[in-house]
């Protein structure tokens, strides 16, 4: 770990010598909304939530390293509140066996990501201002919880997912810039059976809008 | 007494006005004394301040398109005094200033607003502007036969500012855009030129019944002065071409490159003016004749001085060849230069002029864009035309050797002179690559058989060696220019130099594919490296030339959009100097308006190097030695600071560009380009593109 920190603050090091920046900042604190559909709920037969926005909250620190490029490391959250889950539960019955019971349950999931990525901007520009296309590779991280009284961890899922994404950064006032877009990720999960977690957290992450604030420092 | 006192004063200034120009050295013409507020100061408050009043009629109508006229006109005058090739207090301005006090004796009022200065043009023009500035060009001065043709144009601009023409024709053009639904275009143009028109007589007459009458000028000067307008797109004077001046006793050209017979003078006086802003010089001619109709021939061609007047015509002629050099015309300038020499042969400056003229032929026409440098003998009249003949007739080897045989020859004579040793160098250079026959396997000494056919006696008479050389020649089938060089001193070291050359240009020939194909990709890594990364100049401290934002025809059409038009040029010039602050890079603007009132000196210096990047226009190629280069390079010695930088918003096909270059002023080669189009100009893309390239400059090499 120690040898791979140093080697990326070799290159980080080696870049800084010819790197861009908006005025010379080379570095850039960044929230990014992430607004989506929730499409997740399409196969369900709950109809309340087939219109609903989620959000996902994204911070990053971004790095601009030459004229063309900024690379940044990432940290994502989400909540899901209102997804549905098919769950088992055993139970007794009053004769003493054992029985499967099975039924659709509100479930919370809660996921956290982390990775980084790149962003390339068009030629007419200068990084990190205008169009651009972004690629992005992260881990994440998801638990569902039961909500019904304790939060109690139903299933959990690591998956890594990859992201392409294209948009515009552009400076409202002095250091600071709005970032607008559209950003898509591929999640290496299953989402072919319905109502599990997986199926949920792919179409969670297929395509959103996005809008963020980006401070130069 | 007094008489006395006075004579010996002219007789002084005469004195010092000719010590003032070293011909044979010439330098193209400075301002001297205090700079006027009109070159220094940029305010519109100033401009306004010196505008004539208008009529209480026209003031509402200008009242409502005050902000256009102003900044429509400001900009045309501030540009143009600005540009580095307008001059005051030179001896040909003061010398039209005091012409001008001569004819307008009986207005002192009028005279005291006016102020001639000399406009380094070509062109054989003259014009006044609403705010009383007079411009004299160098072609007009060159053409002109005495100081009462002058007189004559001064007055004649002089009613120009003195009727308001300025404004009359700007409101004319405004009026005209109201019927814009109503006329069609042609019917407006047509209405627009003839109402220029009849100011233009309005100005002919009255310029001659107030001023010219009484002035004690001839006359008949007035008329002759529609002539000389007449043929003014011919050179100063009409004299066949010697083209001995690059012959010799062995060297003789061909007659095809010599056209027998020139083109005749095809001048129309009675030309088609409707669409001219200026009645056609027939008409104005007759004019002018009436006007004289019976008077008496009398006043006399000199009032001031005859010999300032021939002086200012000399300095004026001399300063034509500099101005043809530096705006490709070249041919014009050996002509000229020819011309001159006639009067002052042996002077250096014509001379290396006609040099540096035949060496920017010369490299034209081996980069195969002659067309640049080279002007059609059939758009030429007059006996200048064999010239363009003879470098459209000649080949590109046969101008190589001429170029390069009249700048060794100059280099002989004028040794030591570090701009001839460089235009020299650079045409060996040229040579070598271009020459196609081995130049040192030329003769450079000939026996007298060389020269007669001998008879048969004579020819039983010479050696062995000499027979068989004589043979030799006889058969062989030698181009005209293999004898060129004999009789040329030094030419041992000039071969010695143009064999260094061809083995330079030939060790790339001899390299092996490994080898080539290696070095090919070592440059085309920096290449790379250089494009993605940018440059790293390590400079500290450059002069700048003011911002350049150019303005389209549509910032023109709304008072909002000139405001704007202003906004955006304000904010260029204030980004660069705020970035410049914060990357530690000291810029030293070339600006006019910084000058304090005494600091002529500089303002001198910001000419040369403005000139310098008005001759870069034309040029476009990095290794082309400049005529400016001479001058500027006196510039980069005295001067701490040693680069330049140009910055500019451009338009190409409506789409703007943020350019950069930056020059070394020694050798005036361009050291750093960078460019970047957009769509649009957003303000947070100018300010990052500002700060890269910028930053570029500073920015200290790694090792």
């Amino acid at each position: 770990m120690k040898k791979n920190i140093f080697i990326i603050s070799l290159l980080f090091i080696s870049f800084n010598t010819f790197s861009q920046g908006y005025m010379g900042h080379k570095f850039g604190l960044r929230y990014n909304g992430l607004i989506f559909p929730n499409m997740a709920n399409m196969w369900n037969d709950n109809s309340d939530h087939i219109f609903g926005l989620n959000y996902t909250h994204s911070f990053s620190l971004a790095y601009t390293f030459n004229k063309g490029a900024e690379v940044f490391i990432e940290f994502e959250l989400f909540n899901l509140d209102y997804s549905i889950n098919q769950i088992t539960i055993k139970k007794n019955n009053d004769s003493g066996d054992t029985e499967e019971y099975s039924h659709l349950e509100p479930t919370h999931i809660k996921s956290k990501s982390f990775g980084f990525g790149f962003r390339f901007y068009s030629t007419e520009w200068l990084a990190p201002l205008g169009f651009y296309n972004q690629l992005s590779l992260l881990i994440s991280s998801a638990k569902a919880y039961s909500t019904d009284g304790k939060e109690t961890v139903i299933d959990e899922t690591v998956y890594p997912r990859i992201g392409w994404g294209f948009g515009s950064q552009r400076v409202i006032a002095g250091n600071l810039m709005i970032d607008i877009g559209v950003q898509t990720y591929l999640s290496f999960i299953n989402p072919l059976n319905n109502n599990t977690i997986q199926q949920r957290l792919f179409f969670r992450n297929l395509a959103s809008f996005k809008l963020g604030l980006t401070y130069v420092l | 007494m007094k008489i006395a006192l006075v004579l010996a004063l002219i007789l002084v200034y005469n004195i010092t006005f000719s010590q003032k120009i070293n011909y044979n050295n010439y330098e193209p013409l400075k301002s001297s004394g205090p700079i006027p507020d009109d070159f220094r100061l940029n305010s519109k408050e100033n401009f306004e301040s010196h505008l004539i009043k208008p009529t209480s009629k026209q003031k509402e109508e200008i009242n409502y398109k005050k902000e256009k006229y102003i900044v429509s006109t400001y900009k045309q005058i501030d540009d143009l005094l600005k540009s580095g090739f307008v001059s005051f207090n030179d001896p040909i301005s003061n010398y039209a200033n005091r012409v001008l006090k001569t004819v307008l004796k009986n207005d002192k009022e009028l005279s005291s607003k006016l102020r001639v200065y000399l406009l380094k043009s070509t062109n054989v023009n003259a014009a006044s502007y609403n705010n009383g500035i007079i411009l004299i060009s160098v072609g007009l001065i060159s053409q002109l036969q005495n100081e009462a043709q002058l007189a004559y144009i001064l007055a004649h601009e002089s009613i120009h500012y003195k009727n308001g023409h300025h404004i009359k024709g700007f409101l004319n053009r405004e009026k005209s855009n109201e019927y814009k639904y109503k006329l069609s275009y042609d019917d407006r143009l047509n209405s627009y030129f003839s109402y220029s028109k009849d100011n233009e007589l309005e100005a002919d007459k009255e310029a001659f019944q107030k001023y010219y009458k009484n002035s004690g000028y001839s006359i008949q000067e007035a008329e002759k002065i529609f002539d000389i307008l007449l043929y003014s797109y011919l050179p100063f004077d009409e004299i066949e071409f010697d083209f001995g001046i690059f012959e010799s006793e062995y060297y003789k050209f061909p007659k095809k490159l010599i056209k027998e017979e020139t083109d005749e003078i095809s001048a129309i006086e009675n030309y088609n003016d409707v669409n001219s802003t200026h009645p056609n010089i027939l008409k104005r001619k007759k004019y002018v004749e009436r006007m004289v109709g019976d008077i008496e021939q009398t006043g006399s061609k000199f009032i001031v001085s005859e010999n300032e007047f021939k002086e200012a015509q000399k300095a004026a002629r001399f300063e034509l060849s500099y101005l043809y050099r530096i705006e490709n015309a070249f041919e014009k300038a050996i002509y000229n230069s020819f011309l001159l020499l006639r009067s002052n042969p042996d002077n250096k400056y014509l001379k290396t002029n006609i040099g540096e003229s035949l060496y920017g032929l010369n490299y034209y026409k081996n980069s195969s864009s002659y067309s640049k440098a080279h002007v059609r003998y059939k758009k030429i009249e007059g006996l200048s035309q064999r010239v363009n003949y003879f470098f459209e007739k000649i080949k590109k080897s046969e101008l190589n050797i001429i170029t390069l045989r009249y700048l060794w020859k100059l280099h002989n004579q004028f040794e030591g002179d570090q701009y001839i040793n460089a235009l020299a160098d650079s045409t060996i250079n040229e040579v070598a690559k271009n020459f196609k026959d081995d130049l040192s396997s030329f003769p450079t000494k000939v026996n007298k058989i060389i020269k007669d056919s001998l008879s048969k006696e004579e020819y039983e008479q010479l050696s062995k060696t000499d027979k068989i050389k004589y043979n030799k020649r006889r058969k062989s089938d030698v181009n005209y220019y293999f004898y060129s060089f004999v009789g040329v001193k030094n030419t041992f070291d000039l071969f010695e130099k143009y064999d260094k050359e061809v083995i330079k240009n030939n060790e790339e020939e001899n390299l092996s594919y490994e080898e080539l194909a290696k070095k090919r990709k070592k440059e085309g890594r920096k290449k790379k490296e250089e494009i993605k990364k940018g440059k790293s100049l390590g400079i500290d401290s450059v002069y700048m030339i003011s911002p350049y934002f150019e303005m389209t025809k549509d910032d023109l059409k709304y008072n909002d959009k000139i405001k704007k038009y202003y906004k955006r040029k304000e904010f260029l010039e204030t980004t660069i100097n705020k970035i410049a602050e914060k990357i530690n890079l000291t810029i030293s603007p070339i600006n006019f308006n910084n000058l304090g009132i005494n600091e002529t000196d500089k303002f001198n210096d910001y000419t040369v190097i403005k000139n310098w990047i008005y001759e870069n226009y034309f040029q476009n190629n990095n290794n082309f030695i400049m005529a400016s280069m001479k001058y500027l390079a006196k510039i980069a010695e005295k001067s701490k600071i040693k680069h330049l930088v140009w910055v500019g918003i451009t338009y190409d096909y409506e789409t703007p560009k943020y350019s950069l270059y930056v020059y070394e002023i020694k050798t005036g080669k361009i050291i750093m380009y960078y460019k970047n189009m957009v769509n649009r100009l957003p303000k947070d893309l100018m300010k990052t593109q500002i700060y890269y390239s910028l930053k570029q400059i500073k920015r200290k090499p790694k090792n």
